[in-house]
């Protein structure tokens, strides 16, 4: 199976009380996701991001159009033992710690006890949450809550992830390990759909998106060839000295060329605070 | 899918459990049923049967608080709090959803009931055991009341399964409702449950009209009077167990119709 989800004329309209249509969340969209790939869904607020999420887990239903996900549709609750679902917070239960909420979710999915177990202790770890798994969850902060409920995703180990603006409201250190994560299952095969309306997150862990305005697709594609700038090249070279670059200009000028800009490279803001970070972490612990 | 519907079930028992507004609840309620160890100001006989009545009142008014409150919280909690999204993207059907809270929060009202019972068990046969003490007789500690506390039993059972039909109805008009309305219409149906009888004798005695109608009423709406049998327990009756069987068989009936009816409505409910 090529496609891990495939989209046809999906339109999702919502009615008043009165049965009136309300609101059109979702219009005719048409989109497929190749195993192994990170999708990544961009929009502004009520774009339909969610709306779409939730009508691949069968949540919602459809007003028209086809919904299939790993071949099957989304109602069929079988499906459901290979997705791993987190939403845009943590939908947790409050009263219950981190090790019996795995313990809940993974019963729900059938893990049998000794795998359970190990499972467990394995997403913890990932998570970096072992030092709280007796704290109850409505005791949390949010990016613990977070990190839970990411860990809750990981725990069965699915095929097909779907995540709702999985960094929202994290600060850059948590928000970079939730990169990280998403990466990882991407390295291990998965497939990765995920919802975010922070372009950059979308640029540095996506392969492909595909832009929602009020319900329509937009735009669709791959991230590299989305973002290239035809007709423009880019030179990146160190140890350079002035008279070069003046050479360099030459160059570009007599073969028809235009020289646009030339200068130091910036390291992004995101970059430069976790670097800080780390080296303040890395000498307190000298 | 037998092992799905447990896990919910208990998480649901557990939330239940760690709610302190519950906690203060049922606190409240044991108190009521140790005060009446301070009834002293009537005679030998009437000490014990206003015991009994308190108690036996003081039981169902506390277990139809925490059915309806619990019932109609459980699920809308879930879909206000969102929690349910993640409870269903795993591979379990509304249904067994559903029903695993249901039973869930039956078996944490049952629990409540059985709790409130031996407080006023201890209750009474610590007042019985003073009162034979006073008259002189020999003083049997429990054992003295034990003869009227089969009866007393059968009448706990009814008010378990009576807190099952709640349950039930608390969970199938949430598919509806908000918890504000939700409560506030299952304590109209109780009431209403309460008047089913004389919905029925006006069926058989009234026009074609009216009769049609309140047949309805009378067939549609649970009969909760079939359940109230504090008041012959006090006097000292002896209520048949074919009665306490019939009654209980009509009470689970109706629950498992009701989320029966909860779970098809659930399943083409949007989340």
């Amino acid at each position: 199976m090529d496609h891990v989800i495939e989209i046809k004329g999906l339109r999702k309209v919502y009615r008043d009380f009165w049965y009136r249509p309300k609101v059109i969340a979702i219009d005719r969209l048409d989109m497929e996701v190749k195993k192994g790939e990170i999708f990544g869904f961009l929009g502004p607020n009520g774009s339909g991001k969610t709306t779409a999420l939730k009508l691949m887990l069968g949540l919602i239903f459809p007003t028209s159009g086809k919904i299939r996900i790993l071949g099957k549709v989304p109602t069929d609750v079988r499906i459901k033992e290979q997705i791993g679902y987190m939403p845009e917070e943590s939908y947790l239960y409050g009263f219950l710690n981190a090790d019996e909420t795995l313990d809940f979710y993974g019963k729900l999915n059938g893990i049998p006890r000794a795998r359970r177990k190990e499972r467990i202790e394995k997403v913890l770890d990932i998570v970096g949450l072992k030092h709280a798994r007796k704290r109850r969850l409505s005791d949390y902060s949010k990016g613990m809550s977070r990190r839970i409920s990411l860990a809750q995703v990981l725990l069965k180990d699915p095929a097909l992830v779907l995540l709702d603006e999985p960094t929202i409201g994290l600060d850059p250190v948590v928000s970079r390990e939730v990169k990280d994560v998403i990466l990882g299952l991407k390295s291990e095969g998965k497939t990765v759909v995920l919802s975010s309306h922070l372009l950059s997150e979308v640029q540095t862990v996506c392969d492909k998106i595909a832009i929602l305005c009020e319900g329509k697709l937009i735009k669709e594609g791959n991230v590299d060839e989305l973002l290239t700038v035809n007709g423009e090249t880019e030179i990146v070279a160190s140890g350079l000295k002035q008279e070069d670059i003046s050479r360099i200009k030459d160059v570009i000028s007599s073969s028809g060329g235009k020289f646009i800009s030339s200068g130091h490279p910036k390291e992004t803001l995101e970059g430069l605070f976790i670097k800080s970070i780390k080296e303040k972490q890395e000498s307190k612990s000298n | 899918m037998t092992s799905k519907i447990i896990t919910i079930a208990k998480t649901t028992f557990l939330n239940a459990l760690r709610k302190r507004v519950f906690q203060i609840i049922f606190i409240f309620g044991v108190i009521i049923i140790l005060s009446t160890q301070f009834f002293t100001f009537f005679t030998f006989g009437e000490e014990i049967k206003i015991l009994k009545d308190v108690g036996m009142a003081g039981i169902t008014f506390f277990s139809l608080i925490i059915s309806i409150v619990i019932g109609s919280s459980q699920i809308q909690s879930d879909l206000e709090k969102k929690t349910i999204y993640t409870v269903l993207s795993c591979p379990v059907s509304r249904r067994q959803y559903l029903i695993g809270k249901a039973i869930g929060v039956i078996c944490y009202v049952t629990f409540a009931i059985l709790l409130l019972s031996l407080v006023f068990y201890i209750a009474l046969s610590a007042k019985t055991y003073s009162i034979e003490k006073k008259v002189g007789e020999e003083a049997r500690f429990g054992f003295a009341t034990f003869a009227y506390n089969v009866e007393l039993l059968k009448g706990i059972y009814l008010i378990i399964i009576k807190g099952g039909i709640l349950v039930s109805l608390a969970i199938l008009l949430s598919m509806f409702f908000h918890q504000t309305f939700n409560i506030i219409a299952c304590f109209l149906i109780y009431i209403v449950g309460h008047l089913t009888q004389i919905a029925g004798n006006l069926a058989e005695s009234g026009g074609k009209v009216v009769g049609l109608v309140m047949s309805g009423f009378y067939y549609l709406f649970p009969n909760f009077e079939f359940f109230n049998i504090s008041d012959y327990i006090a006097v000292g009756k002896i209520i048949s167990f074919r009665y306490v069987f019939t009654v209980g068989a009509y009470g689970i009936l109706y629950s498992v119709m009701l989320i029966y009816i909860a779970s098809e409505l659930f399943s083409k409910k949007e989340v």
